[in-house]
């Protein structure tokens, strides 16, 4: 009886080993840290500078670009991009979170880390065309940048991307007209405090499964939890998602587009 | 067990042994493709930038007359380029250039007037924008030798490649100064 026991844990530790490191073993993508997409989708504010308003404006004309054209166009706000050059970690998240769609490649990301002072627009192969590098700078340097200079970051990335985006339904010969009236509370933290939640019954489970039930559901769940991750890497990547706006389609960059400081 | 079940062990034994190499040989092929794909996205930027620069000395010409050794380096770095034909010609070839590019971008320091031209900005943006689409169609290629030399010389591949003489491919490596973008600071 004792050496079952015995046995069991060891095996439950060997898979808990095991499912560690392929946990720790698994994306390999250089050492930026690249954060994951928030369910705006259009605008991922992790600075917090963004005010209601210019959020709903903003998601309102990325709402509609999409709806129109397919074409992506994402706003992200950082505070530094930690002595890592900003073009490369421009592409870098491009690439992770594959903004625009696949093959077409037509996704536009503007990248402002406010803490380095500098801004990228990284735009996709299939909208080199509609934003030539040297249009994008003119852009940034002529709307955004006299507004990031006085620290409003929302009114000047709200008229850069208003503009940038005109630029993009322009070559798809349609006009945006604005008028999508999308609004959400910004109020993010509600699922963060459910996880918690969530995760803190999920531990007291697992431990009144070790106690009375010598841990076989806790084994069963951590087995099929190792089976998993094995495969894991096997999914194609790309088109992560995006909550009420639908996810990215795991378009490409190969660097085009423009980048400046302040 | 009869003569024709042997025959047909016999036939499904020789199909498995076939089918082993098949899938290495294919994904080798498909690899050595990727890598060729790759060195063909680096030469279109490299010739994109090569195109670049004779507007912008151009340009710099009417202001700076007589900076002329200068533009003899990069007419000079830039045929080189033209006529490099493996890897690593290329990328000295290029290093050279990058390296007399950026000397003309610091001389123009010296020509206020210069900077102010609209011409010369979007010139040097687009330089700018060519030279970082370089960075990534090199990492981008450098990713994929990786993954093609490191199937070559991994087992069971390994046999395939040597029957079949898939070579290895060289990385793009260029000097560390080369990675710097020259840029010009329209703000003093």
């Amino acid at each position: 009886m004792k050496i079952i026991n015995k046995n069991r844990f060891f095996n439950l530790f060997i898979c808990f080993l095991l499912l560690v490191i392929s946990l720790l073993s698994y994306p390999a993508r250089a050492d930026i840290k690249i954060p994951s997409p928030t369910t705006y989708k259009y605008l991922n504010d992790y600075v917090n500078v963004i005010n209601e308003t210019e959020l709903n404006s903003m998601l309102s004309i990325g709402k509609e670009l999409e709806d129109k054209t397919g074409a992506q166009a994402v706003v992200v706000i950082i505070n530094s991009t930690n002595n890592v050059p900003i073009e490369d970690y421009a592409i870098n998240l491009f690439r992770t979170w594959g903004i625009g769609q696949k093959n077409k490649d037509n996704g536009l990301l503007i990248l402002l880390a406010v803490n380095d002072r500098a801004w990228r627009v990284e735009v996709g192969r299939g909208l080199e065309g509609a934003i030539p590098d040297a249009l994008s700078n003119r852009v940034m340097e002529s709307i955004a940048k006299p507004n990031f200079i006085e620290g409003k970051y929302g009114e000047g990335l709200l008229n850069s991307y208003s503009a940038l985006c005109d630029y993009i339904a322009k070559e798809y010969n349609v006009t945006l007209d604005k008028s999508l009236n999308i609004s959400v509370t910004d109020n993010n933290t509600i699922s963060n405090t459910n996880v918690k939640i969530f995760g803190g019954i999920f531990i007291g489970l697992m431990l009144l499964d070790l106690i009375f039930n010598r841990g076989r559901i806790s084994f069963t769940l951590l087995q099929l939890i190792f089976l998993n991750s094995l495969f894991r890497g096997r999914w194609p990547r790309g088109g992560s998602s995006g909550g009420g706006f639908g996810g990215f389609g795991g378009g490409s960059s190969g660097g085009g587009g423009s980048s400046g400081s302040w | 067990m009869n003569k024709s079940m042997k025959i047909i062990l016999v036939i499904v034994g020789i199909l498995i042994i076939l089918a082993i190499p098949i899938g290495g040989y294919n994904s080798l092929v498909s690899l050595e493709q990727n890598v060729n794909s790759a060195s063909s996205n680096i030469d279109t930027q490299l010739q994109r930038r090569s195109d670049l620069i004779p507007n912008l000395v151009n340009t710099v010409k009417g202001y700076a007359t007589q900076e002329k050794s200068i533009f003899t380096d990069i007419a000079n770095a830039r045929s080189k380029l033209a006529g490099a034909t493996n890897v690593s010609d290329k990328a000295n070839a290029d290093t050279e250039l990058s390296g007399s590019l950026s000397r003309l971008l610091a001389i123009v320091e010296n020509y206020p007037d210069l900077k102010s031209n609209q011409n010369f900005r979007d010139l040097s943006i687009q330089l700018e924008g060519t030279e970082n689409r370089i960075a990534v169609a090199r990492q981008d290629y450098n990713t994929a030798v990786n993954n093609y030399n490191t199937k070559r010389r991994r087992f069971p591949s390994n046999i395939i490649s040597s029957l079949f003489g898939f070579q290895e491919k060289p990385l793009y490596k260029a000097s560390e100064g080369a990675k710097e973008v020259p840029s010009v600071d329209f703000t003093k």
